[in-house]
């Protein structure tokens, strides 16, 4: 907290969820949150460096909340940051449940709060700068989203808006830079002007004359060319059973189609040729021309040669699946399908004790657990996040462990993926049954918004996959090519070998592989695609490849899932997730291993 | 009885109601054909699917002796009516083909219950409902679309109304009505379900999760929740039914051409008073 009277101003950035915030955000700061067509996608809070202001300026990216009454988690960092800022910029914090007790000293108030507006809702977005407007500080709203409400035949007029609220209000096209230079201008001048913070309470008012007020306001200052008309047909018939779950099927399974593919496309024709062409032999000669053969150069270009294997699996074998897996991802969030594939699914979904919204967070462990793990914040009851959580731990296959699973079973058979597929789709159904049965709770009751059908625009998608693989390269990459680095001396010094043989009976016997098989389920446990990959450098039948394939995919989730698991819950919790998943992986592995080797 | 009006062949809508319908039409036609030739056979037709069924009816709509009946459809063995008959009501029988109103007044006489029950040639659509207490239609009348609002527009406000929808795979065959108003939905042996309408509830509100697509109305009650009046879901608002979601999932509502998917249970408690608008689900 800057006790000194820092010249610093910090401006909130507000609004209600899915307007459009983020994408000014990063068209203000240069940074890179994510966005997405729907609610929820900043549960964490980011700040910025506001560039191109006069005065060094900090821009903090709130959390979307319909209102400030702080019923949700969301709600209350909105309510603490009115009060009390966060101060030092780039940091990306986890918002602490724990409120903050009035602090003594007097507090340092944001010196401005830019106000994110939906042209197409206005009635929910003032309903919210109403609220804001109680605290008494300088306010500039902008009116994003004009180009869809002009196409839904709904005029605002700003001027109007901005007469009768008393602040500067002006229109702006948030993914095409449109208003926000006049924006920053308007901004600029309220802080020169010096706006400080006064010092009023926001006086609590029924929320139903509120919303009259509000509604008040709205019908003067906007205008619709028709009476609304509820959603064209297609939209209506993707949350039907029929045709919306076949449709479904058909994205999902498309979807799927888009990741092995273009995955499987990358990794053969662009990736491998590269390194192994170009990239390898150059290290390769350098090393042997700098050390002399031995043990430390085992490590670097040997079998589990960090600088061959620790190179070679996160850059030509995860890192395409990466790709198309994000590019899915963002196709599927920009399009506004989710939520009603949610919708769709939902009475699917409370059978299993959770809501149709979870299936955000179960797709998006496709991707990574970590991410998945943070948008369970967002599902309504506690037991619903334990069983999305338990669920993405359980089944759900990260993206380095499918490209690890594909390139491992692709090349021997296709059935087996399909056959591993629905081993996963089976899991999934099963322990959402049993933990429906085992945890008590209410059944989530689910409210959810239903956006805009719109296509993916591709500069969105160009710039979430710049940013997927930015993310990757730093949390991903660099992470793996340590785990590799520090196999391959537990390799070459002969210790796994040895932990290989206390872990063999149970590798041999009860799994029925090669006693050096024994080498990846220690490995998974850092990584989770390291579970599988050493797999690839074994002459293993289809059978054993089924096998292991399996046991990767229930075994442990990798150590940093492990971690943001016991932070967000309890360790115990985390602990159990580590041991079930363990048993599972073992047990439904033998299982099929013995049975396997009776039938072949 | 072979409940049939055909009302306006060619406002006939929707492929389950074409040409598919003729041939159960037919068969249904010639079961009841038998059943008004021999007795024995009569008796096992009528307790196999009429006897629990009227009764059921009877007792969900609160029918009380004396009432006087409107049964649109009655066929050629107009079983309902008998039951109706025999339950102490005074009924009215319409049927829209000539031979099966012919064969209904032998019926009635032979089962003794001329005096009871007035078989017309009529067309359902035609029927001025006012004078009845009670007002039955059969399952196979077509298309209810139409003449059901029509019904329910017309009849006197202390009346109950009662018609047939199928369930499960009957659906493919016969269309299913849904009416946006409050009813009682009773399950039917083989594949039925009866609804009760009564009059002085149609203009009453209705919990959201009671309406079908096509259904409109305004909110005059929204339950605490932190999302709903964001979304739109406010007292006084207009709100249109888009959507129902399989399996006990949310109800799919458009407010101000905002859509929003709102779970059964919260549902319940959002009250509605419905606009007249139909729909088959």
């Amino acid at each position: 907290m800057d006790e000194s009277a820092s010249p610093r101003a910090s401006v909130l950035l507000m609004g209600p969820p899915n307007v459009g915030k983020s994408v000014l955000f990063n068209h203000f700061t240069g940074m890179e949150v994510s966005c997405a067509n729907y609610i929820g996608t900043t549960v964490e809070y980011s700040t910025g460096e506001f560039r191109g202001m006069s005065r060094d300026t900090l821009l903090i990216d709130v959390p979307g909340t319909y209102t400030l009454e702080a019923s949700n988690e969301a709600e209350e960092v909105a309510v603490r940051m009115l009060a009390n800022p966060p101060s030092s910029r780039d940091e990306i914090r986890h918002s602490s449940s724990h409120c903050e007790p009035t602090s003594k000293h007097d507090p340092s108030k944001p010196s401005a709060v830019l106000c994110v507006l939906d042209a197409v809702n206005l009635e929910s977005s003032l309903y919210l700068l109403s609220y804001i407007l109680d605290y008494r500080l300088p306010v500039v709203a902008a009116l994003n989203r004009i180009d869809i409400a002009k196409k839904k035949g709904i005029h605002v007029s700003h001027e109007k808006l901005s007469h009768i609220l008393g602040i500067p209000v002006v229109p702006t096209i948030a993914p095409t830079g449109a208003g926000t230079e006049e924006l920053k201008q308007q901004l600029e001048k309220l802080l020169s002007a010096g706006g400080q913070a006064e010092t009023a309470r926001h006086q609590s008012t029924d929320p139903l004359q509120r919303w009259k007020r509000v509604e008040d306001i709205a019908a003067r200052v906007q205008h619709r060319e028709k009476q609304p008309e509820h959603r064209s047909t297609f939209d209506e018939l993707l949350i039907r059973p029929w045709p919306g779950l076949p449709i479904a099927v058909l994205i999902l399974l498309g979807s799927f189609g888009l990741v092995v593919g273009l995955g499987m496309g990358l990794r053969q024709f662009l990736l491998l040729p590269l390194f192994r062409g170009y990239v390898f032999p150059l290290i390769i000669s350098g090393v042997e021309s700098l050390l002399q053969p031995g043990m430390l150069q085992r490590i670097l270009i040997g079998e589990y040669g960090f600088l061959i294997k620790g190179i070679e699996w996160p850059f030509t074998l995860v890192f395409p699946y990466v790709l198309s897996f994000y590019l899915a991802m963002a196709v599927l969030e920009d399009s506004g399908y989710l939520p009603r594939l949610g919708a769709l699914l939902d009475g699917l979904f409370n059978r299993l004790g959770m809501s149709g919204g979870s299936i955000i967070p179960l797709l998006l462990g496709y991707g990574c657990a970590i991410p998945a793990i943070m948008a369970t914040r967002a599902l309504h009851t506690r037991k619903e996040r334990l069983i999305a959580v338990s669920i993405i731990c359980l089944t759900i296959p990260c993206i380095s462990q499918t490209g690890a699973i594909i390139t491992l079973l692709a090349e021997h058979s296709a059935a087996v993926v399909f056959g591993l597929a629905v081993f996963s789709l089976i899991a999934v159904a099963s322990t959402g049954l049993l933990l429906e049965k085992l945890l008590h709770g209410p059944l989530p009751a689910m409210v959810i918004e239903l956006p805009e059908l719109l296509p993916p625009r591709p500069s969105v998608l160009g710039k979430k996959l710049a940013i997927r693989s930015k993310r990757f390269i730093s949390d991903g990459a660099v992470p793996m090519i340590g785990a590799v680095g520090l196999a391959s001396v537990l390799y070459e010094s002969g210790l796994m070998t040895a932990a290989g043989r206390v872990l063999s009976p149970l590798v041999t016997l009860w799994l029925r592989l090669p006693e050096e098989a024994a080498v990846p389920l220690i490995l998974g446990i850092m990584r989770r695609e390291l579970s599988i990959l050493p797999l690839l450098e074994m002459d293993l039948t289809a059978l054993q490849l089924f096998t292991g394939a399996l046991v990767g995919l229930f075994y442990v989730p990798c150590i940093a899932v492990v971690v943001s698991i016991a932070r967000e819950f309890k360790l115990t919790t985390a602990l159990l997730i580590l041991l079930t998943t363990s048993t599972t992986a073992f047990l439904v592995g033998g299982i099929v291993a013995q049975i396997g080797g009776l039938l072949i | 009885m072979t409940e049939k009006v055909q009302l306006r062949r060619h406002r006939r809508r929707r492929g389950a109601m074409k040409g598919v319908a003729r041939p159960s039409l037919q068969a249904v036609k010639f079961f009841e054909h038998l059943s008004s030739k021999h007795s024995f056979f009569s008796r096992q037709y009528n307790r196999l699917f009429y006897h629990r069924l009227v009764h059921s009816e009877v007792a969900a709509a609160q029918l009380k002796p004396g009432s006087r009946v409107l049964h649109i459809g009655c066929g050629p063995m107009p079983f309902t009516s008998f039951e109706l008959a025999q339950a102490g009501a005074v009924v009215t029988a319409v049927d829209i083909d000539p031979r099966a109103v012919e064969k209904a007044r032998q019926a009635a006489v032979s089962a003794g219950l001329a005096s009871e029950i007035t078989v017309l040639l009529m067309d359902g659509m035609d029927v001025d409902p006012r004078q009845y207490d009670g007002i039955w239609v059969s399952l196979h009348v077509s298309p209810k679309d139409e003449l059901i609002p029509n019904l329910l527009r017309k009849m006197s406000d202390e009346s109950v109304l009662v018609y047939r929808n199928p369930r499960g795979w009957l659906r493919l065959w016969y269309g299913r009505c849904r009416q946006p108003v409050r009813q009682r939905v009773v399950r039917q042996f083989l594949g039925k379900e009866s609804i009760i309408i009564q009059k002085q509830e149609v203009t009453e509100e209705v919990p959201l999760s009671e309406l079908y697509p096509g259904a409109a109305g305004t909110i005059v009650h929204v339950p605490e929740h932190p999302l709903l009046s964001p979304l739109g879901v406010r007292k006084g608002k207009h709100i249109a039914v888009t959507g129902r979601c399989m399996l006990g999932g949310p109800i799919v509502v458009a407010v101000d051409g905002r859509s929003s998917a709102i779970h059964r249970s919260l549902a319940q408690n959002v009250h509605i008073i419905p606009e007249h608008s139909t729909r088959t689900a």
